[in-house]
């Protein structure tokens, strides 16, 4: 059963590290808690049931359009709540990015419903018995999608000149600024990237949970934030690995301890790790945590 | 002669509406007022809305026949309505605002067990206005207060049927039970209802496993139950959380058997479950197969209001509680005046403790010594998308 649960983990922590990865990308180069990205989530998710259901799309159609729908959104989120926002008051962008949740969330209840809804089997499913464990056609989709999509930014934010953009940004601002990086596109590609992915993650979710509904965001986005403490703030890779070490240790707790307590074993670890390693396990990229 | 013929008959007919009138007026005693205020309760968002959405819908086509007929006692029905978010502060806020705001004569609902044992205790003190739920089921919670009634089936009623039949056609020995820990129905079905059934068939519960109400991931308790050996799977759960357990476990190849109760015989369960659903037990207070001719005109009007959709057993029960103070109103002599409301209020709940065999859409309404509905009802077996009722 422990290998079978080993994959229950993964699984579990595939979709935290998706959302993750956005906030920490964010948080990298603006120093912000950026609220609304839970919604941009539970968007995507709904963007991807529609393009299935209306649109007549395959999954990978589905998943596509979902990250472009969201990148578009993280697009309007910069210039809505980030850019008219007075930056030199630190609070008052995390207050809009509130004001943004809000009004996601209540426009979702108000054209989508308030109730769950069912994801459409986009995925033929099929059992492999591998040894000991089953492991079925979408929990290898899931896992491929999500796996392949991190190594694809990790490569993105590590060598390519974007990325080196990104990274600087997240250094210094000015620094960054004075040797010709043009920062305010590299906020609104980062608010993209972070946005795409948490829209890609949205269809991985409602694929693996088989029913969506407008509340999914919040507490993803909980979750995501636990994620990006434990990996460290603005440490992409940080979140990935968190992530999946999240997923395993609520799984494991729920299988070996007991379900109800699977939060209160989350959360005592991250209170442990900011106790003893502040910067999160993996060490944090901002020049101020260091 | 042929004139007078005429000249009789219409004589005659006259007669019989004269006599027809008085006849009504004498069996409706008039009230007064410029309205009779009926309160509602409704889960109409959050984990219960589907039960809420329905009953809330089925109350107010109770409320709009009773007042194209003349309304109770000759005066238009207001049917008052909060929507309790499925929370238990909610309910008791809305509650509240019903008795001392509002001033209703009753209240129908809440729906679900814990808002209902959340306010039940709370009766005899300040508020004293008869509660009636249509879906609640856990098992004792009318005993709490003398104003408390449920016009449904506890779930001990419920599922004794269902556990029977679902044990004869699997044939199963060993079972998991996985039961939502937070929500009041859900738990006293998987850690009291369930296990007791159980074990009067000899059937080993190998483990209980439990859940919270907001978990959307159930990949732990569905290994756990595979490798353990389960032969079928027996869920406490609301027809949310059970479809998406269901759906793991197709996922997860564990392709056993499953039985639930109260909350989750929904069609929201079907919807969401899909093929998941396929040869599941769902217990139920009420399925509307019944043949009757008003039966029928209800399913007909509810259908057309709920996006084509038959409603979960709260549906017709919330219409039947309607119908149920419509009689009691008029029967027990009820007055309407504001002077009056605490004595009204007195009136209506002796007139609901006694009642017997009233008919309902969902069935004879009959009120046992703890204010519950009591009998039995339909078995329900997912087949082909559809509940069918194993019971005929």
């Amino acid at each position: 059963m422990l290998y079978q649960q080993l994959i229950n983990g993964l699984m579990l922590g595939a979709s935290y590290a998706l959302i993750a990865i956005g906030y920490t990308l964010i948080f990298g180069v603006l120093k912000l808690l950026y609220f609304a990205h839970g919604e941009v989530f539970m968007i995507g998710a709904f963007a991807g049931l529609y393009l299935v259901l209306y649109g007549g799309a395959n999954i990978y159609v589905a998943l596509l359009g979902a990250m472009i729908i969201c990148a578009l959104l993280g697009v309007i989120a910069v210039y809505v709540s980030v850019r008219p926002v007075a930056k030199d008051r630190p609070l008052a962008p995390l207050i809009s990015t509130i004001g943004l949740t809000i009004i996601l969330q209540n426009l979702a209840v108000y054209l989508l419903g308030g109730q769950q809804v069912a994801f459409p089997e986009a995925i033929k499913q099929e059992l492999y018995h591998i040894g000991p464990i089953t492991i079925s056609s979408v929990q290898i989709f899931i896992l491929g999608i999500a796996i392949s999509l991190m190594v694809v930014l990790w490569f993105f934010i590590e060598h390519t000149k974007m990325g080196r953009a990104i990274r600087a940004t997240a250094e210094n601002h000015e620094t960054a600024a004075l040797l010709g990086v043009d920062v305010n596109r590299v906020v609104l590609v980062t608010f993209m990237i972070g946005s795409g992915i948490a829209g890609v993650a949205g269809v991985l979710d409602g694929i693996k949970n088989s029913g969506i509904s407008p509340f999914m965001g919040l507490s993803a986005a909980v979750k995501g934030l636990i994620v990006m403490l434990l990996g460290g703030l603005g440490n992409v890779p940080g979140a990935m690995i968190a992530g999946l070490l999240l997923g395993l240790i609520e799984i494991l707790s729920a299988a070996y301890i007991g379900t109800t307590e699977r939060d209160f074993f989350s959360f005592a670890i991250l209170i442990l790790i900011l106790l003893y390693r502040p910067t999160g396990l993996f060490g944090a990229r901002t020049p101020e945590e260091r | 002669m042929k004139l007078s013929r005429s000249f009789a008959s219409s004589l005659a007919a006259a007669a019989v509406a004269l006599f027809m009138s008085s006849a009504h007026d004498a069996e409706a005693a008039k009230l007064e007022g410029r309205s009779v205020k009926i309160g509602c309760l409704a889960s109409v968002t959050g984990k219960g809305a589907e039960w809420g959405q329905t009953a809330k819908i089925s109350m107010e086509i109770a409320v709009e026949e009773i007042n194209a007929k003349g309304g109770i006692g000759g005066v238009p029905v207001e049917l008052i309505c909060y929507d309790t978010q499925t929370l238990e502060a909610e309910a008791l806020k809305a509650v509240s605002r019903l008795v001392e705001r509002d001033r209703v004569l009753a209240i129908s609902g809440p729906c679900f067990s814990g808002e209902f044992e959340t306010i039940a205790p709370q009766l005899d003190g300040q508020l004293k206005t008869v509660i009636n739920s249509y879906c609640s089921a856990k098992p004792g919670l009318s005993a709490m207060s003398r104003w408390a009634f449920r016009n449904t089936l506890t779930s001990d009623k419920q599922l004794k049927p269902v556990v029977d039949a679902w044990l004869k056609e699997y044939k199963i020995k060993k079972v998991v039970i996985i039961y939502d820990a937070e929500d009041a129905v859900s738990k006293g079905e998987g850690a009291g209802v369930l296990p007791a059934l159980f074990k009067a068939h000899g059937v080993e519960v190998l483990e209980s496993l439990t859940y919270r109400t907001k978990d959307t991931d159930y990949s732990a308790q569905v290994t756990k139950a595979k490798s353990l050996g389960a032969e079928g799977i027996g869920l406490g759960a609301c027809y949310q959380n059970a479809a998406a357990i269901a759906k793991e476990m197709q996922k997860q190849g564990l392709n056993v058997p499953v039985v639930g109760g109260a909350c989750a015989g929904a069609p929201g369960f079907i919807e969401i479950a899909g093929k998941a659903a396929e040869g599941a037990y769902m217990s139920t207070a009420a399925f509307l197969d019944d043949p009757r001719p008003e039966v029928q005109a209800y399913v007909k009007k509810i259908v057309a209001k709920n996006n084509g959709k038959q409603p979960p057993y709260g549906g017709p029960r919330a219409y039947d509680i309607i119908y149920s103070y419509k009689h009691c109103f008029e029967a027990s002599g009820v007055t309407n005046k504001p002077a009056d409301l605490a004595s009204d209020r007195e009136k209506i709940r002796g007139c609901l403790a006694g009642l017997k065999k009233f008919p309902g859409v969902a069935g004879e309404i009959t009120m046992d010594e703890n204010r519950d509905g009591a009998g039995s009802s339909a078995i329900l077996k997912v087949v082909n998308g559809k509940y069918v009722n194993m019971a005929k």
